[in-house]
């Protein structure tokens, strides 16, 4: 049996919106554990020049377990707050 | 969770305000405010005239209600409030208000420092620095 397809819905913040055109997309993670930064870069080749951070469902994260199952991932810029 | 963001530039009145409604608790001895202020910063020749501030709301609130819980534990502290601008801010105007109780002095100037420099390293709030002309570069804490 084909295992289920993880699609999880994706935000992306501030320059880096700015620079895809695009605010949100809905992905399918491939299977296993995931680096979040190479699976974006992989998507997203242009924004391996910048620096993010990830949050899955509200937690800062920097990879996914071949378990998790995903609601929202967040990909934010640098911070710049103050 | 309370929300930590306000609309615009933060007024002076705004910043008085708590600082009169404290006058009734006398078990405090010492206040320790952080103001931040948009600084026109030339970059390029071209010179700031505003900040637009954008954020993860929820994620910001989440991690600023975390970061209260923290310093509470960590210092000796009556009162915390903590308010960061959403949006347009002019140069010259207040974008974060920071603002700690304790009896003790030690404790507030301590907790402040604490406060900020994690606000500023945790807190997903992404700055477009405005020029005159309108166009923008990304702003990034150093």
């Amino acid at each position: 049996m084909e295992p289920s397809k993880r699609k999880v819905a994706v935000t992306y913040y501030g320059m880096l919106a700015e620079r895809l055109s695009i605010e949100t997309e809905e992905l399918e993670l491939p299977a296993g554990e995931i680096n979040l930064r190479d699976f974006i870069v992989k998507t997203h080749p242009v924004l391996a020049q910048y620096t993010f951070s990830a949050a899955v469902d509200l937690e800062y994260m920097e990879t996914l377990t071949e378990q998790a199952q995903p609601q929202k991932i967040d990909i934010m810029p640098p911070f710049a707050g103050g | 969770m309370k929300n930590c963001f306000k609309e615009g530039a933060i007024s002076p009145e705004f910043i008085a305000t708590p600082i009169a409604h404290h006058q009734v608790k006398t078990q405090i001895g010492a206040h320790q405010i952080f103001l931040g202020q948009v600084r026109n910063d030339k970059i390029d020749g071209k010179e700031v005239v505003a900040i637009e501030y954008s954020a993860h709301e929820d994620l910001a609130n989440k991690v600023l209600h975390e970061l209260r819980e923290m310093t509470f534990e960590k210092f000796d502290l009556t009162c915390m409030h903590i308010y960061h601008s959403i949006g347009r801010v002019n140069k010259g105007e207040i974008c974060l208000f920071v603002f700690v109780s304790s009896p003790r002095r030690k404790a507030v100037m301590e907790a402040i420092e604490f406060l900020v420099e994690e606000i500023k390293a945790k807190a997903p709030v992404f700055g477009k620095e405005i020029f005159a002309d309108e166009t923008h570069v990304w702003k990034e804490n150093l």
